[in-house]
């Protein structure tokens, strides 16, 4: 009878080491990342080869800026992920910003398996996401980044339009609009409304009438009221914490609107997530 | 860079201070629904000399309407694909912000 070598395979360093997810030789790491600023980001980590070699990684992913995904897929030899983590290696981004995920699948194109979720959530150039450790986030989980954003500046008789981007959750907190009527004599009547795109489902007057050539500045907010300077050139604009979509839209609709009538860029302060 | 839209006229800075990106949409085309003398509701431009009562405001698509939010990439060149191009673009220097 032959006999069995049961001579155990020595324990090196890597191996006494948490060994992590076992990867059959067949799957990979797969890091998608939704990004609204330009960044470059490092997926790093340690795998631990089968002899109990300890092999760091380190690769970089480009993703898009406009918030679409864009992935890497690092495939894996036959051993133990040890541990992952990815930060942004270039760019400044701001909670809110840059959101990641690495997963660990089964094939590299076409038809690929995802097999389970490492790390999700935002990362910064000072923060990371790291597994083990890191708790698995959702898009709209947290503070959003804070973003003043200077919108279109409409031409002459035309109004407000500002559309949520796609792939963003925005908080609107506040937008001020400068409004110049000309000399055609009509009582002007700003009214802010917001749109999933299609159907409005808010509209917000501003406090008074705008006449022939008056100069104002519009501002919204959640006052809780609506007011109005005894000159009134200062009306303001009442609405709710307002959450909105990506493709939801706020516009102005303004009565009485004449010909020379001009709006000006509108400015506006949102809290914003990332939102596939 | 200021942009101005050829379809609808807006300026705007499709990269922002911060470095974000700003996807321009042109506004929609402003309408009133006038009640006609049949009785009957019509839907059109708004105009001082239109005597014709309004009942209702609405919006209609602008033709040619440019709006950047994107869509998907070009497998062929990798370029980021926009929902609709319009009339496309011209550089123009910023406008004069009003403080106040």
């Amino acid at each position: 009878m032959a006999r069995i070598d049961s001579t155990p395979t020595p324990l090196t360093p890597g191996l006494y080491d948490n060994l992590g997810l076992y990867a059959t030789g067949e799957e990979s790491l797969r890091l998608t990342a939704f990004s609204g600023l330009a960044v470059t980001l490092a997926l790093e980590g340690r795998f631990t080869k089968l002899d109990g070699t300890v092999v760091p990684f380190a690769e970089r992913l480009v993703p898009a800026t406009d918030r679409t995904p864009s992935s890497l897929v690092m495939p894996l030899t036959e051993g133990w992920v040890s541990n992952v983590s990815v930060r942004a290696s270039t760019g400044t981004p701001r909670r809110g910003q840059t959101f990641v995920l690495v997963e660990l699948v089964r094939g590299q194109s076409g038809t690929v398996q995802p097999l389970t979720c490492l790390l999700q959530g935002y990362v910064q150039d000072t923060t990371r996401r790291a597994w083990p450790g890191s708790p698995i986030e959702q898009f709209s989980d947290g503070r959003g980044v804070i973003r003043s954003i200077t919108g279109t500046d409409p031409a002459a008789n035309t109004e407000i339009s500002e559309t949520v981007p796609t792939n963003a959750r925005w908080r609107l907190i506040g937008l001020a609009v400068p409004f110049v009527a000309d000399a055609n004599v009509a009582n002007r009547v700003i009214v802010v409304t917001f749109d999933d795109g299609t159907n409005v489902y808010l509209r917000a007057p501003a406090a008074g009438n705008v006449t022939a050539g008056q100069t104002v500045q519009v501002s919204l907010g959640a006052f809780g009221h609506t007011a109005n300077s005894f000159t009134q050139v200062w009306p303001s604009v009442s609405v709710p914490d307002l959450v909105l979509m990506g493709g939801h839209r706020i516009r102005t609709v303004t009565s009485g609107i004449q010909v020379g009538d001009n709006y000006g860029g509108p400015q506006y302060l949102v809290e914003e997530w990332i939102e596939d | 860079m200021w942009l101005k839209c050829e379809t609808c006229g807006g300026v705007y800075q499709p990269v922002q201070a911060g470095g974000g990106l700003y996807f321009h949409t042109c506004p929609p085309l402003e309408r009133v629904i006038v009640e006609q003398p049949d009785g009957s509701r019509a839907i059109v431009a708004p105009d001082p000399d239109d005597k014709r009562p309004i009942v209702g405001t609405t919006t209609i698509p602008r033709p040619g309407v440019r709006d950047e939010r994107p869509i998907g990439v070009d497998p062929a060149t990798g370029q980021v694909l926009i929902a609709s191009p319009g009339r496309g673009v011209r550089v123009v220097p910023a406008p004069i912000v009003e403080e106040g």
